[in-house]
C-alpha cells in the first residue's frame, strides 16, 4: 500500500479543511450566544446546588451581595457581574472563569453540583414549566 | 496506512487480548501522566485537555483494530474515573470517548482518508467531537442547555489538541511501520 502521506508534518487538504470548520462552529455559536445575551433587561442570577434553585439574585447595576454556600463556596455578586470567589474544588476551574453577567452565560462547579446561571425575566417562565413537566 | 490488513484481522485471539492489555496500560499511564503532570492547570483557558491517552487508541485502531480500541476507550474511562475520579468525570469521558471514536472511525473508513484527510484531521476532528460529548454530558448532569457556552472555547483549544496528537501518532505510526513492528 502506497504511504501517501509525503510532506512534512503530513496535513493534507483535508485537514485544514476539518480544522477551519471547527473554528467556524465555534466563532458562530460564540457570535450567537453574544448577540443572544445583549438585549433582555432584568436578568437575574440563579444559583442551583444539587439541582435545586436555592437563592435567586437580580443583577441590577449598585447591587452588591456576598452568598456563602456552607463552607464549600462564596460567590460574589457585583455590578451586575457574577464571580465565584471561593472554592473547595480541586480543580479550581470555576474560580478561573472569572464573572459572567449576560444572559444564558452559566458557571458550574461540578464537584460541589452548584451552578450560576443568568436567565431573563421573560425565560424565568419556561424555566417553571420544564419543572412541572420534566 | 493500512497496518491493519497486515495484523489486525489476522490476529489470533490470544495475541489480540495480550496487545489490548498492553495498549489499555498504555492509555492508562498516559491518562496518568497528563493527571499527574498539571497540563490543565498550565493551559490558559479553563478545562482545556491534552489528550494524551488518545495516542494509544489511535495506534490501536491501525494496528489492532475499531472494536478493539473502543474497548480501550470505554476501559481506560471506567479505570480512571474509578480510581482517580468520580461518577461525573466518567460520564464525562465515557460520552467523549465514545463520540470521538464514532467520528474517527467514520472519517478512517470513509474514501477520503488517505488522499484527502489524514490522522491529524482525524485527530482534530475526534477532539473537537470528544469536547461535544463532554457538553452533552454536562447538560445531561445539570439539565441547563446553557451549557453549550462553554463548547466555543473547548472548540479552539480542541483544534490545537487535537493537531499536537496527530502529529505524534503520525510520527509513531511511521516509525512503526517502517520497523515493521506490526
Amino acid at each position: 500500500m502506497k504511504d501517501k502521506i509525503n510532506k512534512r508534518f503530513g496535513f493534507l487538504i483535508g485537514d485544514i479543511f476539518i480544522a477551519v470548520f471547527v473554528l467556524l462552529i465555534a466563532a458562530i455559536m460564540f457570535v450567537s450566544f453574544t448577540i443572544n445575551g445583549q438585549n433582555k433587561g432584568g436578568k437575574t442570577a440563579f444559583i442551583y446546588v444539587n439541582g435545586e434553585i436555592l437563592y435567586e439574585v437580580p443583577l441590577d447595576k449598585n447591587y452588591n451581595d456576598e452568598i456563602k454556600i456552607g463552607t464549600e463556596m462564596i460567590i460574589e455578586i457585583s455590578n451586575g457581574r457574577v464571580r465565584i470567589q471561593y472554592s473547595n474544588c480541586k480543580n479550581q476551574n470555576c474560580v478561573k472563569i472569572g464573572s459572567i453577567n449576560t444572559q444564558n452565560q452559566i458557571i458550574a462547579c461540578m464537584p460541589n453540583r452548584i451552578y450560576i446561571l443568568i436567565k431573563s425575566e421573560a425565560d424565568n417562565l419556561i424555566n417553571e414549566f420544564d419543572a412541572i413537566i420534566g | 496506512m493500512n497496518l491493519m490488513q497486515s495484523s489486525g484481522k489476522n490476529m489470533k485471539l490470544y495475541k489480540k487480548v495480550a496487545y489490548i492489555g498492553v495498549f489499555l496500560s498504555l492509555a492508562i499511564i498516559l491518562s496518568y501522566i497528563e493527571l499527574i503532570l498539571g497540563f490543565n492547570a498550565l493551559m490558559p483557558i479553563y478545562g482545556i485537555k491534552l489528550g494524551l491517552y488518545n495516542i494509544a487508541v489511535i495506534i490501536a485502531m491501525f494496528s489492532l483494530g475499531f472494536i478493539e480500541a473502543f474497548l480501550i476507550i470505554v476501559l481506560r474511562s471506567i479505570i480512571m474515573s474509578v480510581l482517580f475520579g468520580s461518577v461525573t468525570s466518567f460520564a464525562f469521558s465515557i460520552l467523549g470517548g465514545v463520540a470521538a471514536f464514532i467520528i474517527m472511525t467514520v472519517l478512517i473508513k470513509s474514501r477520503l482518508f488517505g488522499k484527502y484527510i489524514s490522522i491529524i484531521g482525524v485527530s482534530v476532528a475526534g477532539a473537537s467531537f470528544f469536547n461535544f460529548g463532554q457538553i452533552i454530558a454536562s447538560v445531561i448532569l445539570t439539565g441547563q442547555l446553557s451549557m453549550f457556552y462553554y463548547l466555543p472555547v473547548l472548540l479552539i483549544g480542541s483544534v490545537f489538541t487535537g493537531t499536537i496528537i496527530g502529529i505524534t501518532s503520525r510520527i509513531i505510526l511511521k516509525y512503526l511501520k517502517y520497523n515493521r513492528l506490526f
